[in-house]
């Protein structure tokens, strides 16, 4: 051991959630930290919860933009290949990745 | 002698001399006895002393003088010519002693101590914050979110110096065309646009910088160190969903 080196303090896990919806899990060896911005402490299961609503949020989003970008696609593919371009050719413009 | 309680009407005492004493007289009131202690010669006196630890003495001359037996860290035997001293190695460093050398200190049971041995010891501090897909804002260094740790000097003689290192990961979702940038505070250190004709779901990378507080710490002292992770160059839709950080400190006191 060399000396004068501390050991390196154990940390813990803490859970958090925030007054603007955001939710935040802190991996510290401070006793009681200081949150930066509204929130309170609590329980591992209930920013579970509130983390399931924030990601099953963005994947309806996401779903979204995907279905855009078929849609969108999938209309530029069909414009290329109408002009007489190569399915290759018209999917890497494009873009397209789904089924004929 | 008067009242001496002897028979016949006559002092039948005598008072005879003992080792180095005289008497005369004869003991009547006009030539009383008289006791004298003879005078105490060197010779004499010489025989009566010795030397012991950390002296030494010489009966011939009855010369008495210091001859100390020194342990470890002293030298001399406490003579004028060799006085006790404690031994010291000669200052081997290019830099002034006065101004640069420690010191040693006696402590409460007499035992000599040096200067308190240096310290250094880690800080780690991680956070994951996750949002609803928010917009990236436009513009330069917008306002993201702050993250903060308390870090506490654990030296309790020393003032401490604090190297930081903060790491930063941002999720983006980038729809086709879409742009976004996250930063150290004023320093932005990721952008990636979308030039593609799909989306892009959770691009990111973990940016990393080092460096010292200006300050240092005092003796069990605490600060708060901050993180203001930024946003910016938003576009044509980006959004954000989660943010990582890592604040971590090498506490050092020498």
């Amino acid at each position: 051991m060399l000396p004068g080196a501390q050991p390196i303090a154990a940390t813990r896990k803490l859970y958090v959630l925030y007054e603007d919806g955001s939710t935040g899990l802190m991996e510290t060896s401070v006793e009681e930290p200081r949150l930066p911005k509204p929130g309170r402490f609590v329980s591992e299961a209930e920013h579970a919860t509130r983390l399931s609503e924030l990601r099953a949020g963005t994947g309806v989003r996401l779903a979204e933009l995907v279905a855009g970008d078929e849609e969108r696609t999938r209309a530029d593919f069909d414009a290329l290949t109408g002009a007489g371009l190569p399915e290759a050719t018209a999917r890497r413009l494009s873009g397209y990745e789904g089924a004929v | 002698m008067a009242r001496c309680g002897c028979a016949g009407g006559e002092c039948a005492c005598s008072v005879v001399a003992g080792d180095g004493t005289t008497v005369t007289g004869s003991g009547s009131i006009s030539d009383p006895f008289v006791v004298s202690a003879d005078e105490a010669s060197c010779d004499t006196v010489r025989t009566c002393l010795s030397g012991t630890d950390g002296i030494e003495y010489t009966p011939g001359s009855g010369v008495i003088r210091a001859n100390i037996q020194t342990g470890c860290g002293l030298t001399g035997n406490g003579r004028a010519a060799t006085p006790l001293a404690v031994a010291v190695a000669a200052w081997p460093f290019p830099c002034d002693l006065e101004d640069n050398a420690g010191e040693v200190y006696c402590d409460a049971d007499g035992v000599l101590r040096t200067a308190p041995r240096g310290m250094v010891s880690f800080h780690s501090f991680q956070e994951v914050r996750n949002y609803a897909d928010l917009p990236v804002p436009a513009g330069f260094d917008q306002p993201g979110d702050s993250f903060q740790t308390d870090v506490t000097n654990p030296d309790p003689c020393r003032p401490a110096f604090l190297l930081v290192e903060r790491e930063a990961d941002v999720d983006f979702v980038l729809p086709a065309g879409a742009g976004a940038a996250y930063g150290h505070g004023t320093d932005e250190m990721y952008f990636l646009r979308n030039t593609g004709t799909t989306t892009i779901n959770d691009a990111h990378t973990q940016t990393t910088k080092v460096f010292a507080l200006a300050a240092l710490l005092g003796p069990g002292a605490s600060t708060t160190v901050t993180f203001d992770v930024t946003l910016g160059r938003g576009s044509a839709g980006a959004t954000y969903n989660r943010i990582q950080v890592f604040i971590r400190a090498m506490i050092l006191s020498l």
